[in-house]
């Protein structure tokens, strides 16, 4: 009996030494302490296995997805012509990166690199999460190659802090066949034109134009009607920070205002279906793709809808954004970034640039690549990268405490009676209450 | 007599603790991982989150990090959207916690009958709870859609709807939407548990009252529900605590729209800390949130301790 109480007790006793062992103790080798095997190196390791440094890579492609098996073999091609460095992909939805890059850099165990969202940029810069790549960038044989309003895009305060990835230029794509059959045979160019064309579209029983009402897509079109009309959410003002002016300048709250008449107009008139305020992007892709909805302003991505809808898909043409007085579109630059806290930001930069050099982007990119090096024939690639000169992206400003209330003032517009000014400021208001908060508001007076 | 009794009190007080230790000592340590992760995982985090609801605390804007002692609780309490979050989460709480029971103690009963396939039937009942949560949110966004969605062409196609309705998407439909899909994700944790308290109730009771003249309600009213008191009460409160505490079903429904219709005082903390970065503001809402619960429970059980003993 006593030796049974004993031998309980020193199993007890080892267990919880070992969990508490684990749990205390050193979190195993770093990612460039072990190779590729999975073992620890030792002094008797070859040197080629002591330098070998493994990246850790956030994205959010899918071995699993069809469109993605290029990107996963071009990662193969890079380990294979990298004999010192593995890169490790781990397939993340952007939905949760965002939220997971946070957590783990402001841990301390950031991935070496991941994919990033350009409106993530700022807010992220300002939490020092993102080291300054401009030096590295500068050294780089190619950088000519990518258009200068790219790297804007993705500087903060004059730095760059990510490599672009890939592209997805905002192009107005229409049904060419449902076009004709009401007798159209020229997309439209302006407001005006896209609300006739609508009206025609309409008589056919066909439902016009395609928008959404909420997810990160409704916030990237709403800033573009407002580009289009001739304003922006924030400008930057003398003393180098940003202030929304409708509130003070009635000139830029007319503009603003014509924006939030347009959602309404589109919803009086039929233009769009009465329930997007609730549509997300899948919506309108899927929406659009089966041809449920004549026309939409959209990304390259809905190449990809060729093969589920080959019937419906196959008249689709791309044309420029209707616009009110500015011609302008949207710019997603997809991108990568590296993080403060990466024990291996020169291999990440080396992996960046590889990605990005014209000979990888034929291999991933063929119609989606900022790199101007790689142009695709076809409607799919002219018919973006043609745009690429309006193309524009948010301002330098934190979006965290904006996105939602643009979404929310697309609502307003759409499922209540509030007019379209008292919209326009109440948005103002919610934009410079951001700004304060996180000290990017200016205090210069408006001119 | 009385002072022999007073030195074997002694005595024994003196032993017991040594007898304690050796009687309960293996169990304590066997204890011991599960009271470290415990520490780690959940002590740990909610002390410092409770801390942090002290302060100012702005991810993008570090230089301002203060103690700012009862502003952030103040803040919280005086924005009269806290109070509307704060009613739509106990109306999303209290109609999924409500419409799981009944659910769930309509399918327990039916399937304790003597049924042919019982077995079978208690096996896929349980399907809807194995579904993962992403999966279940994105099938019933397609099945509620209001332009090819299953559900709406039904009730048009049977005659109970003229037209579709866009019920994620409608103000005054969304909450019941979600609620509804969350009922229907849910329900079988109460059946399976109800099912084990149903089996427990001997027979004989049931058989003596039906010979006593009881009907199934007067069966159902007096003996099977109190027999279920206790289980009844288990899962009610852990499942008050989750559903009040749920951020990603409404979540991957309807984002907390449309213009704030379903928000809970879980997605008004998740926007703070993960859109606003404002990480004392969601501490405090968060800190808040633990007191009503705390609340919520302390009142049932004295509603409870109130009742048992009247």
């Amino acid at each position: 009996m006593k030796l049974k109480r004993r031998y309980s007790l020193l199993v007890g006793f080892f267990l919880t030494s070992s969990l508490l062992l684990s749990a205390c103790g050193s979190s195993g080798p770093s990612s460039s302490e072990t190779n590729k095997s999975g073992t620890n190196n030792t002094k008797e390791n070859s040197v080629e296995k002591q330098e070998k440094v493994v990246l850790d890579l956030w994205w959010s492609m899918s071995a699993n997805n069809e469109e993605h098996k290029n990107h996963y073999a071009a990662i193969e091609k890079f380990n294979q012509e990298h004999p010192n460095i593995e890169v490790k992909p781990q397939s993340i939805p952007l939905e949760q990166a965002k939220d997971k890059i946070i957590t783990s850099a402001n841990a301390g165990n950031p991935p070496d690199v991941a994919d990033v969202l350009n409106e993530w940029l700022v807010s992220y810069h300002r939490m020092g999460i993102l080291p300054d790549l401009t030096e590295d960038i500068n050294k780089w044989e190619e950088k000519e190659k990518i258009p200068q309003n790219i790297w804007d895009t993705l500087s903060v305060d004059g730095k760059i802090v990510a490599v672009p990835s890939e592209l997805g230029i905002r192009a107005f794509l229409y049904h060419e066949d449902i076009l004709k059959a009401a007798g159209v045979t020229e997309p439209p160019k302006t407001w005006d034109e896209l609300l006739e064309l609508s009206a025609k579209l309409k008589e056919q029983g066909v439902a016009p134009f395609g928008i959404s009402g909420q997810s990160a897509r409704a916030p990237q079109e709403l800033i573009v009607y407002f580009w289009q009309s001739g304003t922006d959410i924030a400008h930057q003002m003398p003393d180098g920070k940003y202030r929304n002016l409708w509130a003070e300048n009635p000139e830029e709250l007319q503009k603003a205002v014509e924006v939030y008449k347009l959602y309404k107009t589109m919803l009086k008139d039929g233009v769009i279906n009465k329930d997007s305020a609730s549509w997300g992007y899948r919506e309108l892709d899927t929406n659009f793709a089966q041809g449920r909805v004549a026309t939409t302003v959209n990304g390259p991505w809905i190449k990809n809808y060729e093969a589920e809808q080959p019937e419906s898909m196959k008249d689709v043409q791309i044309a420029a954004p209707p616009y009110n007085t500015v011609p302008a579109t949207f710019m997603e630059v997809g991108s990568f970034a590296t993080f403060e806290g990466s024990e291996h930001k020169k291999e990440a930069i080396t992996f960046m640039t590889w990605w990005l050099s014209e000979e990888t982007q034929k291999l991933v990119n063929p119609g989606r690549s900022p790199n101007t090096g790689v142009v695709q024939d076809g409607k799919w690639g002219e018919g973006f990268n043609k745009l690429l000169d309006q193309g524009r992206s948010f301002p330098g400003i934190s979006m965290g405490g904006i996105i939602q209330p643009m979404i929310d003032s697309i609502q307003k517009s759409l499922l209540t009676e509030e007019s379209p000014e008292e919209i326009a400021l109440w948005l103002g208001e919610q934009i410079n209450n951001s700004l304060k908060e996180n000290g990017e508001l200016s205090e210069s007076p408006a001119k | 007599m009385q002072p022999r009794l007073e030195e074997e009190s002694r005595l024994n007080l003196s032993y017991r603790p040594k007898k304690y230790i050796k009687k309960h000592g293996v169990a304590y340590l066997f204890m011991l991982p599960a009271i470290f992760f415990l520490i780690i995982l959940f002590v740990l985090p909610f002390i410092e989150v409770f801390k942090m609801s002290f302060y100012s605390v702005n991810l993008l804007n570090p230089e301002a990090e203060a103690f700012i002692f009862l502003d952030n609780f103040i803040s919280a309490l005086s924005d009269p959207t806290f109070y509307q979050y704060l009613y739509q989460g106990l109306i999303w709480t209290f109609g999924s916690v409500i419409g799981e029971y009944i659910v769930g103690i309509v399918t327990a009963i039916l399937l304790n009958q003597n049924i042919r396939g019982k077995t079978f039937f208690r096996a896929i009942i349980f399907i809807p709870w194995l579904v993962p949560i992403v999966v279940a949110a994105m099938t019933w966004r397609w099945i509620l859609n209001p332009d090819f969605g299953i559900f709406n062409v039904m009730l048009v196609k049977v005659g109970i709807l003229d037209e579709s309705i866009n019920w994620l998407g409608t103000a005054g439909t969304a909450m019941l939407a979600v609620i509804f899909v969350n009922v229907w994700r849910t329900f079988p944790f109460y059946t399976v548990t109800l099912l084990a308290g149903l089996q427990s109730i001997p027979k004989e009771i049931l058989e003596a009252a039906e010979i006593d003249g009881a009907g199934i309600w007067q069966r159902f009213w007096y003996i099977i529900l109190p027999s279920l008191k206790g289980v009844s009460a288990v899962i009610i409160i852990l499942h008050v605590i989750w559903t009040f505490n749920n951020f990603d079903f409404i979540w991957l429904l309807t984002e907390g729209g449309p213009l704030h219709a379903t928000e809970t005082l879980a997605i008004t903390t998740y926007l703070e800390a993960f859109e606003k970065y404002h990480f004392g503001q969601a501490s405090a809402l968060s800190s808040i949130m633990i007191l009503i619960l705390i609340g919520i429970i302390i009142a049932y059980f004295k509603v409870e301790k109130k009742q048992n003993n009247g």
